[in-house]
């Protein structure tokens, strides 16, 4: 037996907080954001001829992270290289620790909000977090976009 | 004899300005490119944009007829002409009191709002019973006791949906499937602690 086709594929990775997570899907003329917890899925859907544009606004959560990260490392490295024996271990390992938020906040920290308007509404896709990932979606969909709306009546 | 008066010029196409994302303020001048950066005026947020040629299509209005002696009219707005009768309630309805609702069907607008009330799920919502028995059967795996209690549930949920609707997006059959037979598994292992325990008493 044939399998169905796919109707949606992913186009980014899933995101969220505890209990409740993003998806974002493309179908042939429409993008779907899927917010799923265990219970229940919400769809919202934007249509790729209804799209007027794509805004994007810078996010604070990558720079707090990054500053706060970077500090921390900082100032357990000092303190690891002014005691000495365990105290020093434990100083590094601390140190090891925080330079986990320090890469958190340079690599997968959200450091835009992203989003899509139309006539009717205004779709914050939240997995979309950092602007190269927001670039990459925009240089993927422009094309489709254009081609559908072609025969929009009133462009310029 | 004077001239007949003429008709007023069309007033010009409202430029383009959406509202800025954080402080709603409108947008103004990011209209003519097609990229690039703006500032709001509002909350100095510089806003990265793309814009699509649909952004120039003129607004469509709908507009209701005005009716004549002899015409039905829409029950909302006697003065304008019926088009068509809610699927719910019978009223006769305007162009502009014509509402889209589920399966095709058309409402008048206390019709869709009584309905958005009366159902606790959104138009836009569905339940996913494949995931919530598949979590129900897997996850208090961590925590074996539990399974006493969410084993037969699991059981009960991934039977209940297996006709219902499942995600658009991930349809398969693969997490209910998964779930009957860890659930079955672990119900078999309750039922076997059980009898053990009896016999050796």
């Amino acid at each position: 037996m044939a399998r169905k086709p796919k109707l949606y594929q992913k186009l980014a990775r899933m995101r969220g907080s505890v209990g409740t997570h993003f998806t974002l899907w493309l179908a042939a003329d429409h993008v779907l954001q899927v917010e799923a917890n265990m219970v229940t899925e919400r769809y919202q859907r934007v249509f790729l001829r209804d799209v007027q544009g794509f805004f994007m606004r810078p996010s604070r959560e990558a720079k707090w992270a990054t500053i706060i990260g970077g500090v921390l490392v900082a100032l357990f490295c000092v303190l690891a290289l002014s005691f000495g024996g365990d105290g020093a271990a434990v100083c590094w390992a601390f140190a090891g620790l925080c330079s986990l938020i320090l890469l958190y906040g340079l690599f997968f920290a959200r450091n835009c909000h992203f989003y899509a308007v139309t006539a009717v509404q205004r779709a914050e896709w939240t997995n979309i977090a950092r602007r190269g990932k927001a670039r990459k979606l925009i240089a993927r969909l422009d094309p489709l976009i254009r081609a559908a709306q072609q025969d929009v009546s009133g462009a310029p | 004899m004077e001239p007949p008066p003429l008709a007023a010029p069309s007033p010009p196409p409202e430029p383009f300005a959406p509202p800025c994302p954080k402080c709603k303020t409108p947008l103004a001048g990011i209209g003519e490119a097609d990229a690039g950066e703006g500032v709001c005026g509002g909350c100095a947020t510089i806003i990265e944009y793309t814009l699509y040629p649909v952004r120039n299509r003129p607004k469509p209005v709908a507009r209701a007829v005005r009716s004549v002696d002899g015409d039905a009219t829409c029950y909302f707005h006697p003065q304008n002409q019926a088009v068509a009768v809610c699927d719910e309630c019978g009223r006769y309805v305007c162009t502009v009191c014509e509402l889209p609702g589920e399966d095709g069907r058309r409402l008048c607008p206390p019709c869709v709002s009584a309905g958005r009330k009366k159902t606790k799920l959104k138009a836009d919502e569905v339940v996913v019973y494949d995931s919530l028995a598949f979590t129900l059967a897997l996850l208090p795996v961590l925590f074996w006791p539990a399974t006493l209690l969410t084993a037969p549930a699991a059981l009960f949920i991934a039977i209940y949906g297996w006709k219902k609707p499942r995600s658009l997006v991930r349809p398969g059959a693969w997490k209910l499937i998964t779930a009957v037979v860890v659930s079955a598994i672990e119900i078999g292992l309750w039922v076997t602690l059980g009898l053990s325990m009896w016999i050796n008493t």
